[in-house]
């Protein structure tokens, strides 16, 4: 009987180690790299938006961009290269910094010049704060640190047609009640002249997340999970073509 | 005392079972406790950007006739919630222009590379170049990188998401010409976070 209790005994804790050993995360030739497109466990229990959610809504709003401005490039923009920017994003979250906002909108925009069709139409334009410190880097500080010497005036910010300039605009709302935590996402299309929008597309997704820790213990991975998860649709309007100048294309 | 087979086999099987069950637990490492970048991301980053500018449109529309580009470097800008030195910020620019095949990109793309503004200043500093040194240097565009990182923590691990996106930026129209990014996630397990 005895040595039956040692066998069992040796049986489980055999289990036991392979379980345990086998739990830990593997690290394998990716170096511990992971594709974005996963939700790990760790962002199961915050709650941020899940970064596989903002992924997906850049990749959702890239796309609908892409097609709507490519299609307004033929028919409403008579040809002419129309001008993109980034512009402000209004963080009304609570608890997401504005950072990772700032990121989805990069990436938007990342995502949108691998397009041929759209890098043909549409000129997207750097961050002013960001050309402007690219160029003092390579004008130098001082007069005498000039290294363009060949051209020692610096190159002026180029004039823009604001019928034919457009800013990308995001406004992010938090609402937080208890271990609930809804966000809703909207990324607008504005023109330079008059504000109007020309394009928008919204996201929305809500999380339950319970807050405290004796809770937690208790609860598997299962526990928090997005209740709902939805694409509004965009909206979008003709622009006049009543511009009276034109920036021409290229 | 008596041993039998049936004994004997069973004392085996624990062995055969210990042996194992440390195989087991020797051949699944501990899990990781940062998710800060490594020197093998930096390597995988830069790799993986090289080449998918090899591969890009931008490169390939390009002809002997296309306008003249001149392009020069500046190190990442790292707005991730690591620290990356400064070496490892020129490391992952530089090695992504090192890889191009730079003759046949010259000659038939006409598109050169000059050196960072940055390395001539220091150079100048040091006085190792001649007076007249790259005095003609005239570059019309820039390829940088931004590094961004979101955050997520809970349940006693974090998980970083590592954005990494490259640009070649047109200095006088201030356009952004070629754009791409490599992006992961790393995740830390632990209390040891950085």
């Amino acid at each position: 009987m005895r040595q039956w209790t040692k066998w069992v005994a040796g049986v489980l804790m055999g289990i036991g180690l392979v379980t345990a050993g086998c739990a830990s995360p593997p690290k394998d030739d990716d170096g511990g790299r992971e594709p974005v497109g996963t939700t790990t466990r760790s962002e199961k229990k915050d709650p941020r938006p899940r970064t596989a959610d903002l992924i997906e809504t850049s990749d959702q709003v890239a796309m609908q961009l892409a097609a709507d401005l490519n299609r307004l490039a033929k028919e409403d923009f008579g040809g002419y290269r129309v001008t993109l920017i980034l512009g402000d994003i209004s963080n009304k979250s609570g608890i997401v910094p504005i950072e990772d906002f700032e990121l989805i909108q990069t990436r938007i925009k990342d995502k949108l010049l691998q397009s041929s069709t759209f890098r043909d139409n549409i000129k997207v334009e750097e961050r002013r704060q960001r050309i402007e410190r690219l160029n003092e880097q390579e004008m130098g500080d001082a007069p005498e640190e000039d290294l363009l010497q060949a051209n020692p005036v610096r190159p002026s910010r180029p004039d823009r047609n604001p019928q034919y300039t457009f800013y990308l605009l995001g406004d992010v709302y938090g609402v937080h009640r208890h271990s609930t935590h809804l966000y809703y996402l909207s990324f607008k299309l504005n023109r330079a002249s008059d504000g109007e929008e020309v394009f928008s597309k919204q996201y929305e997704v809500k999380y339950d997340v319970p807050k405290s820790k004796r809770h937690s213990s208790n609860t598997s991975d299962t526990s928090v999970s997005p209740a709902s998860l939805s694409f509004a649709s965009y909206a979008l309007k003709c622009i006049p073509r009543t511009a009276t100048t034109k920036s021409p294309r290229g | 005392m008596l041993i039998t087979r049936g004994t004997i086999m069973r004392k085996r099987l624990q062995m055969i079972l210990f042996f194992l069950s440390i195989c087991a637990v020797a051949g699944c490492p501990a899990p990781p406790k940062w998710s800060i970048l490594t020197p093998e991301d930096y390597q995988y980053i830069s790799s993986q950007m090289a080449e998918k500018m090899c591969r890009s449109p931008f490169l390939g529309e390009r002809t002997m006739d296309s306008p003249k580009l001149v392009i020069t470097i500046t190190k990442v800008e790292n707005l991730t919630s690591d620290i990356i030195p400064v070496a490892a910020q020129w490391y992952m620019v530089a090695r992504v222009v090192d890889s191009l095949p730079m003759t046949e990109i010259r000659k038939s793309k006409n598109l050169t590379f000059t050196i960072p503004a940055d390395r001539l200043r220091e150079a100048r500093q040091k006085g190792e170049l001649g007076e007249g040194f790259a005095v003609q240097r005239e570059p019309t565009h820039v390829m940088t990188a931004v590094f961004r990182s979101m955050t997520r923590m809970g349940g006693g691990a974090r998980t970083d998401l590592y954005y990494c996106g490259y640009n070649i930026i047109d200095l006088k129209a201030a356009e952004c010409v070629w754009a791409d990014q490599v992006e992961f996630k790393k995740v830390a397990v632990g209390r040891t976070w950085d």
